[in-house]
């Protein structure tokens, strides 16, 4: 990851040379007057990547875009959209249980370019809520970029934040950005509220194996979390640094979504004025459904909203990982050895 | 005097070996009771007695002895039957008949209360029986003592199969008490001067004494130039007597044991026709030759430097490295290279080797204690016949707090240890943690018959596959893998979601792959695994958690 990142640092620097030269000298010669006044009222835009999992729909209702990562299959690169069906769904996960192995890269530079400049060139702010750095090194480039960006249109602000989370928890972050963005606060209220908050987005999931985060190297735990453990399926939790950590462990599937259950049941706060969101790795509908009618049954949520986890995602926690998210009581656990 | 008793007992008991042996409930590979009460009570005869040494003082070494050498339930209960012996000789100068049917009533009491729910029809039985009746006659010595206690001790014996529905079923009687009859019919037998007749064969010597195959697995580099003596040569002759050298006929036996003992420990010696066999440890071999020599040729010598032994034999601080202080560690009695490693991998620190067919003894789990060097050390015996040992162990082992998870079968050990997590870091805590992940767990094995049987509506051929959940036989075929079908299709799956088929040495992976696609089928909602154990006579553990 390391490499990674200063290979595309290296690539902001010199996108940013190409490409601004011009175009500044351009903006603050023929803007200056109008974008003062414009300056107060600037709208947020609220951006994250696709880590949060965030469905079309609910990027619709909230406004919200995304910065695309990729897949790499069998040496080739394609955008991680998630804006994929069903059937595309199926397609991807069965291709891993059937030994088909994808791996990920972070957002490259000229996709932040091209999103942060769309909106950019509709005088907004930004707040960019990005993956936690311990999942993904994307945000770095992020931030490199918006220095440069921010040079070129000047007085805009572009403001990057390691969200800590990832998956719907970063996707629940998003979404609260977005709406106090529409309820008209800056793009530096919204990055301080959100930045209060990360640690109480809760994430609880059942994997089948930590075989596949094991190997993308995405999870921290103890020792007794690794070997052959036939049978035992790890609770996964998004700890209070932002890891995917090993939290406990139950033998077989019914208890550990069992127990998904009762951590969110304990840690949720305020489940009435919440929607409690459901994703999965092409989970079947039977397990699903259950698992929603379980919720509905034990917690009074205000509703309970079931989407797929996304490409990136899934690639590392692997298929039939099934996960469930709400604001609660903040996260203190930390993953890895004692 | 006391010593001579034990050595009797001990000859009689080797000479009955197999027959108690035999007398197995179930016609598989089973941990031996008669090998086990050996090893036992050998642990005794180490204990060399001293000059002047009050009957009390040495009675007390000898019971040590034994409590450390205990192995095999049978065992842990003579153990304890001798523990209480002792209790009630010490302070006893000399013991006459009173003393001596005090100290039985007194061993009786401490087997009963060591054993969590003592079961009648047992070696309990015949010992509490033999000792009440010996001591309401009143005898006027050790010998009519004995007599009637062996009396008594025949009678229930030949009653424990009215007492427990295992024996009556299996048609045998309870191996445990056999064995103690052989011991004290031994003792007895030295103690009226006739020699211990019954030899029909030279019996070949327990493992644990015997030296590995010449030249295998002996390192060398274990007695170096700078070395000392520790604990001298294990030395094992076969002496053929002659007549121009001694009155065969009449050969002192017991003054030859007496002669080995004042020179070495460990002895067993053993008289048939005109052959004497003799095992003695030492440090000094030629005194051994020489003295035999006497009376006879030599057909075999055997003299090992025991510190090349190092494997069966108590630690040298040199040879053991102690793994590094920590709070919490792990026990577990395994064999099989596959599970061993497995057990390994999820947190064993140690694997004392072990299972059916070879039960720990007490001074090994001891010895592994002391090697995982922790302050709580949980043990996993992982066999029924093993449990004992492990908390007799744990009883007798004072630097660390040890706390014995009665897991019964691998299946159980397996759980427990997948589930493993120490995080807690407090001791209760994983101990309900460990006991709890046992909870429903079902074990079921495959393995072959030993000899002809009837039981549980089986008419069993030796060399037949039996399919067994707990202790009952719900399968049995000439084919390995219909055995194991039919034993999965025994076993209830509901309320089970993973099913781990831990294959042995004798199958192959393709027949429990196979095995395991059946199952994969039928029951679609559990997940089933395949694990290479490598573990001897079980072809398969079929496990469901």
């Amino acid at each position: 990851m390391d490499s990674f990142f200063s290979v595309y640092t290296f690539m902001v620097s010199s996108l940013v040379g190409k490409v601004c030269s011009f175009p500044i000298v351009r903006s603050i010669t023929e803007e200056r007057k109008p974008r003062k006044d414009v300056c107060i009222m600037r709208k947020v835009q609220i951006i994250t990547d696709t880590c949060s999992d965030l469905t079309p729909e609910l990027m619709e209702r909230y406004g919200i875009d995304y910065a695309r990562m990729n897949t790499v299959f069998e040496g080739k690169e394609s955008p991680a959209e998630l804006s994929w069906t069903p059937d595309e769904v199926h397609q991807f996960y069965e291709t891993i249980r059937k030994g088909g192995r994808y791996t990920t890269t972070q957002v490259p530079v000229e996709e932040y370019d091209r999103v942060f400049r769309k909106y950019l060139e509709q005088d907004c702010d930004i707040v960019y809520i990005a993956c936690s750095t311990k999942q993904s090194g994307s945000v770095n480039t992020a931030k490199v970029l918006a220095k440069k960006l921010e040079a070129e249109f000047e007085g805009a602000k572009i403001l990057c934040m390691d969200s800590n989370r990832s998956a719907v928890g970063e996707g629940l972050l998003a979404m609260e950005a977005a709406k106090l963005a529409a309820a008209g606060k800056s793009a530096g209220e919204v990055y301080a509220s959100i930045e209060s908050i990360r640690n109480t987005a809760l994430e609880f999931c059942a994997v089948h194996t930590l075989e596949y985060l094991h190997r993308a190297g995405r999870v921290k735990g103890s020792a007794a979390f690794f070997g052959n453990l036939f049978g035992v399926k790890p609770i996964i939790i998004a700890d209070a640094e932002g890891n995917q950590a090993a939290y406990k462990k139950v033998k077989g599937r019914d208890a550990s979504i069992t127990e998904i259950v009762n951590l969110l049941k304990e840690k949720i706060r305020k489940p009435e004025e919440q929607t409690v969101f459901l994703a999965h790795a092409d989970c079947s509908k039977e397990e699903v459904d259950a698992l929603k009618a379980r919720i509905e049954k034990e917690i009074p949520c205000k509703d309970i909203y079931v989407c797929y986890i996304g490409p990136i995602i899934g690639a590392s926690v692997g298929p039939d990982a099934i996960s469930v998210f709400a604001f609660g009581e903040e996260v203190t656990f930390v993953g890895g050895e004692k | 005097m006391l010593a001579d008793l034990i050595q009797g007992g001990i000859q009689n008991l080797d000479l009955h070996r197999d027959e108690v042996n035999d007398l197995n409930v179930f016609p598989i590979p089973d941990g031996d009771t008669g090998n086990n009460m050996l090893m036992t009570i050998q642990g005794g005869e180490k204990a060399v007695p001293y000059e002047n040494e009050s009957v009390g003082e040495f009675a007390r070494r000898a019971a040590d002895g034994m409590l450390f050498s205990a192995r095999g339930n049978s065992g842990v209960i003579l153990s304890q039957i001798a523990d209480g012996i002792a209790a009630g000789l010490e302070g006893v100068e000399s013991a006459d008949v009173e003393d001596t049917a005090r100290a039985f009533q007194c061993g009786v009491e401490h087997a009963y209360s060591a054993v969590a729910e003592p079961v009648e029809g047992t070696i309990l039985t015949v010992v509490r029986e033999a000792a009440e009746y010996a001591a309401s006659l009143g005898c006027a010595d050790i010998q009519e003592y004995l007599k009637a206690f062996i009396l008594q001790a025949h009678e229930s014996l030949s009653r424990t199969p009215e007492l427990l529905e295992v024996l009556k079923k299996a048609g045998v009687v309870d191996s445990g008490g056999a064995g103690l009859i052989y011991i004290i019919e031994g003792a007895l037998s030295v103690l009226n001067g006739e020699p211990i007749e019954k030899i029909e064969r030279v019996t070949p010597l327990t493992e644990h004494s015997a030296p590995s195959a010449p030249g295998a697995e002996l390192n060398f580099d274990l007695f170096n130039e700078d070395s000392e003596l520790v604990y001298g040569y294990c030395t094992e002759l076969l002496l053929r007597l002659q007549r121009k050298k001694t009155d065969i006929e009449n050969f002192d036996l017991a003054a030859f044991r007496a002669y080995l003992q004042s020179i070495g420990d460990s002895v067993v010696c053993l008289k048939t026709g005109s052959v004497v066999k003799l095992h003695v440890h030492t440090k000094e071999p030629y005194l051994v030759l020489k003295y035999g020599q006497q009376f006879g040729e030599y057909l075999t010598v055997k003299i090992e430097n025991m510190s090349l032994q190092h494997n069966n034999l108590p630690a040298d601080s040199k040879l053991v490295q102690s793994e590094e202080h920590k709070a919490f560690g792990i026990v577990s009695v395994a064999t099989g290279e596959g599970i061993k490693q497995n057990f390994r991998e999820m947190g064993s620190d140690y694997i004392v080797e072990g299972g059916q067919t070879m039960n720990p003894s007490a001074d090994d789990f001891i010895e592994a204690f002391r090697r995982v060097n922790a302050d709580t050390i949980f043990v996993l015996p992982n066999n029924g016949n093993v449990i004992l040992a492990a908390e007799q162990a744990a009883k007798l082992y004072t630097d660390a707090d040890v706390r014995v998870i009665p897991s019964r079968t691998i299946g159980d050990g397996y759980a427990v240890l997948s589930m493993l997590d120490l995080d807690s870091q407090d001791a209760d805590t994983i101990e309900a943690d460990m006991n709890q992940a046992m909870e429903g767990v079902v074990t079921g094995s495959v393995t072959k018959c030993i000899r002809d049987a009837e039981m549980d509506d089986f008419c069993l051929r030796e060399g037949q596959y039996l399919g067994i959940v707990g202790k009952t036989i719900v399968s049995a075929d000439n084919d390995r893998r219909d055995t194991a079908c039919m034993l999965t299709a025994r076993m209830d799956f509901t309320d089970h979601q993973i099913c781990i088929i831990i294959r042995g040495k004798d199958s192959t992976e393709a027949e429990a792959e196979e095995i395991a696609d059946q199952l994969r089928k039928e029951h679609r909602d559990c997940e089933v695994y395949v694990l290479d154990g490598g573990q001897d006579l079980y072809s398969y553990y079929i496990i469901l958690e």
